[in-house]
């Protein structure tokens, strides 16, 4: 074999292999706890705007018309996080001023059933698309985008707790407050 | 020798495209880097020297896998591992821990020791890789060409996603 087959060989492969190891860092990286801590949306930034009919026929849009309205990144895995559906029922009851709607990555059938057994019938259920879910940066759930009647993120958050719900609520609702003041 | 000559010219190949289209994928932090070293007057040239040192790594990178017979190739290979050993000397002394941006995105590096010594390592191939070797024994043909050629743009475009992706999701770098 002379020389030049044994470089372009080698060279091919020296290229393929390098190809896929830094395909495979990326990878590793962006799974990352560090990567995942940085999902979401920044307060301030313009979130996606869309408009989504739910099952009942009726369109809803973002940015919304009420003052805010949060986006729930979930499934019918909700159920999976009872203190968030805690928290978020606690946000129905407490009459507060903000349109919940539940996002959904792909149909899911199990999705209304399963929030009106968790109390949460209240809150509409849209189906979106891997794509709008690139838009808001959000690959795992249950995430939370409150966004305002601008189109503004005012808070983006991964959660697991009823108060990390209740939290994010209120930094949500205090540019607005200072704002009415 | 005429083994580790190739495999020296090789390597070469592959980190000056995996870091030209690194740096490619997220220009305006490695101007931030290059700035560093460029005087106050003189700012205004950054983003053509930026550009410029990319062109260059992906260019000497491409052809140093397409001709490894040739001489000017293996020179400016040189030339650009020398210009990597002063700029991480430079960085070591005056910027230490400060980003260096040398592959973009992909990785975590900073002016330190140790960067310096990588540079030197390069720059030690690149001695390695200027040794002659018989130009019949490795002059290729048409088809490896291509096929190299086509194997340097799937790395390339592999590096530049990579690193674009890690860019744009902010990950530490």
């Amino acid at each position: 074999m002379s020389w030049a087959v044994a470089f372009t060989s080698c060279g091919v492969v020296l290229l393929l292999a390098a190809a896929l190891g830094l395909l495979g860092i990326a990878h590793v990286r962006l799974s990352g706890q560090d990567a995942i801590e940085r999902d979401g949306m920044a307060t301030g930034k313009r979130a996606p705007a869309w408009s989504l009919t739910d099952s009942a026929g009726t369109v809803r849009t973002s940015p919304p018309s009420m003052p805010l309205q949060l986006v729930v990144f979930a499934d019918h895995s909700l159920k999976s996080f009872p203190s968030v559906a805690d928290g978020l029922r606690d946000l129905l009851t407490d009459g507060a001023p903000v349109e919940i709607v539940l996002l959904l990555r792909q149909p899911n059938p199990m999705a209304e059933p399963v929030l009106k057994e968790l109390g949460l019938g209240a809150i509409t259920v849209l189906t979106g698309s891997p794509t709008l879910y690139a838009k808001y940066n959000v690959r795992v759930g249950p995430f939370l985008i409150f966004v305002d009647s601008h189109g503004l993120v005012r808070a983006s958050s991964l959660v697991n707790y009823a108060w990390q719900v209740a939290k994010l609520y209120q930094l949500a609702t205090l540019p607005i407050m200072a704002a009415a003041r | 020798m005429t083994a580790v000559v190739l495999a020296a010219k090789a390597s070469l190949a592959v980190l000056l495209l995996a870091a030209g289209s690194a740096k490619l994928a997220d220009p305006a932090a490695f101007m931030a880097a290059v700035r560093l070293f460029v005087p106050p007057r003189a700012r205004v040239l950054v983003p053509a020297g930026t550009a410029g040192i990319i062109a260059a790594e992906l260019a000497a990178g491409a052809a140093s896998l397409c001709w490894p017979s040739a001489a000017w190739v293996d020179l400016a290979v040189l030339a650009l591992a020398c210009g990597f050993t002063v700029v991480a000397g430079i960085g070591y002394a005056r910027y230490r821990g400060r980003p260096c941006r040398c592959f973009g995105a992909l990785t975590r590096r900073s002016f330190s020791a140790r960067s310096l010594l990588q540079s030197v390592a390069i720059l030690a191939a690149a001695v390695l890789a200027t040794r002659p070797v018989g130009q019949a024994e490795i002059t290729i043909g048409l088809t490896a060409h291509v096929l190299l050629l086509a194997a340097a743009a799937l790395m390339a475009l592999a590096a530049y996603t990579a690193a674009r992706a890690l860019a744009m999701e902010g990950v530490p770098a």
